[in-house]
């Protein structure tokens, strides 16, 4: 199959953000050059004005018709991150769908709720964020995707992640603050804040299981850190220099390395 | 690989059919497909199943099918101008799918059915860019589903109140339809929303278009609705037709010399509602085409 052209992959991105952020629309209609910049696989593309005569040749009210679409994401995410909405609001969660992170999902075949995860942790401090960052992992768990290529790769469905002590304790206070149904009661605006983290670390594994429900078992840091780095397949030989830069003794990489791949935490990819 | 107009010849006369997808027979008020066809198979003499593979089939399918009764697998989950969609993964779904249905054929909307990568959240339904360099990879990707079937995969012009591009929806579909050497799916309903959205007449740009190609027909009820003082379609699958759509079912019904199928989108709705519809619908398939449906 011939690749997507570059511009239309762009006026596709476009689109799908007009569709979510009238903000955006707005920007992009006055001819606003900040706007006609497009955050895409293979480019950055800039609109042309041959392209915006394109859009404005589209009633601008017409892309917002769906008015429930934006609504519907904002959902989505708060079915994930109910104790981050919780932290951070949900007039965030909404003012999410107008960054350039959001932009950049339309561009990449990105995901939402990943991305998600990785702008609302950097709108957090301290404990909010060690939470964040764990309800991330959470969110990455539940999904099977991992980039192509070959290598080394974190097992699809398995996260691991470092977290300051106690982070896991409070997510679960937050939840149950939350109450019975945590979903609908962020989505109603309850309000949490996680009390002082401890000035240690703990490591997760966080793995998906066939009935659709979360494990959490305890990593140590290096088991961690490779899970992390190995998000993206990446070359033997790359993942043994982390494994170094993560302090596993040299003597002790191969080792280590094959026992994550025996217990199932690191896949090898070949052609 | 044979052309299109050999193909089609294999392709099995279906009638009038319904369609439906995931959990649609279960709510409140929806059709029941099979006491629909209990009462007269001739208005559902096949269905059309909307599919999404992450969510699967619901036993109403699953029992149609295993009664050996006739099917069409409508693809809800793929961008066809775009070659990482149809990923390995997702391929084996579809033929796991396609062995549960047996379908006549594939088809869909050919446009944008979700934004960044397929995942939860993610589903929508956009129209395609309506230019001349975005041709090439939807019937790219058209021949590429095909190969990995081995079924005819129909391309439905999608619904919309903004369509982006110069082309006329009918002179893309009409390309795509010629590059990818492929039959065409018209959707009557989203058709009108698209004159209607560029203030043309119902029948614009039809007499150029290849009926010939076309082997399925959508009908659908429409709501003009308001949004912020602008006028749009929205395709919800009522009971009314608007008349635009019955002027283009009817234009195209008596030059589509390879139809083999028209679907009634009305999932929503009791039969007691949408009865007179497929009535309609067959009264007028017959005396557009001189055909029995």
């Amino acid at each position: 199959m011939n690749p997507t052209p570059l511009r239309i992959r762009a006026l596709q991105a476009v689109m799908l953000r007009l569709t979510v952020d009238p903000e955006f629309g707005a920007a992009l209609y006055r001819g606003d050059p900040a706007a006609r910049s497009v955050d895409v696989h293979g480019g950055p593309y800039t609109l042309t004005d041959a392209d915006l005569t394109l859009f404005q040749a589209v009633d601008a009210r017409a892309w917002t018709t769906d008015v429930y679409r934006r609504t519907r994401l904002v959902q989505s995410i708060i079915e994930e991150y109910a104790v981050t909405t919780a932290i951070i609001g949900v007039p965030m969660v909404h003012r999410f769908f107008a960054t350039n992170r959001f932009a950049e999902v339309l561009g990449h075949r990105g995901s939402v709720a990943e991305a998600f995860g990785v702008w609302a942790e950097m709108q957090c401090s301290g404990s909010n964020r060690e939470v964040s960052r764990l309800e991330t992992a959470i969110a990455r768990a539940r999904r099977d995707f991992r980039p192509g290529g070959t290598g080394l790769v974190a097992a699809p469905g398995k996260e691991g992640t470092r977290v300051r002590t106690g982070t896991l304790e409070a997510w679960q206070q937050g939840l149950a603050t939350l109450g019975g149904n945590p979903v609908q009661a962020a989505a109603d605006g309850v309000r949490w804040t996680a009390a002082p983290a401890g000035p240690g670390w703990e490591q997760w594994l966080l793995e998906r299981n066939n009935s659709g429900g979360l494990g959490v078992h305890a990593l140590s840091a290096a088991q961690a850190g490779l899970m992390v780095f190995c998000r993206t397949p990446r070359p033997h030989s790359a993942v043994t220099r982390h494994a170094r830069k993560l302090k596993v003794a040299k003597k002790e990489v191969r080792r280590v390395l094959r026992m994550m791949q025996a217990n199932g935490l690191l896949v090898m990819r070949r052609s | 690989m044979s052309s299109f107009s050999e193909r089609v010849r294999a392709l099995p006369h279906l009638g009038l059919g319904v369609s439906t997808e995931y959990g649609a027979t279960d709510r409140e008020h929806a059709l029941d497909p099979v006491a629909l066809r209990e009462e007269n198979p001739s208005w559902a003499a096949f269905l059309e199943v909307g599919v999404e593979v992450s969510v699967g089939l619901d036993v109403h399918a699953v029992r149609w099918a295993e009664r050996g009764w006739p099917t069409t697998y409508h693809f809800l989950d793929v961008n066809l101008d775009d070659p990482e969609d149809l990923d390995e993964t997702w391929l084996e779904a579809v033929r796991q799918t396609i062995a549960v249905l047996k379908p006549a054929w594939l088809c869909g909307d050919a446009g944008l059915w979700h934004l960044g990568r397929r995942d939860r959240g993610h589903m929508l339904l956009l129209p395609p860019v309506l230019l001349p360099e975005a041709v090439t990879p939807m019937a790219d990707g058209l021949r590429a589903l095909r190969a990995a079937t081995g079924l005819e995969v129909l391309p439905e012009n999608p619904p919309g109140a903004a369509f982006l591009g110069d082309l006329h929806l009918l002179d893309f579909f009409a390309r795509v339809a010629e590059e990818a050497d492929t039959g065409l799916l018209v959707d009557c309903a989203h058709l009108a929303m698209f004159q209607r959205a560029r203030g043309l007449d119902p029948l614009t740009a039809l007499d150029g278009f290849p009926c010939d190609r076309v082997v399925e027909l959508h009908v659908a009820g429409g709501t003009v609705r308001d949004h912020q003082g602008l006028p749009w379609v929205d395709d919800d699958h009522g009971r009314d037709v608007l008349p635009d759509t019955w002027q283009i079912a009817e234009y195209i019904t008596a030059r589509a010399t390879n139809l083999k199928a028209v679907v009634i989108e009305c999932e929503r709705n009791p039969i007691d509602v949408v009865r007179p519809l497929f009535g309609e619908t067959a009264a007028r398939w017959s005396a557009a085409a001189g055909a029995t449906p």
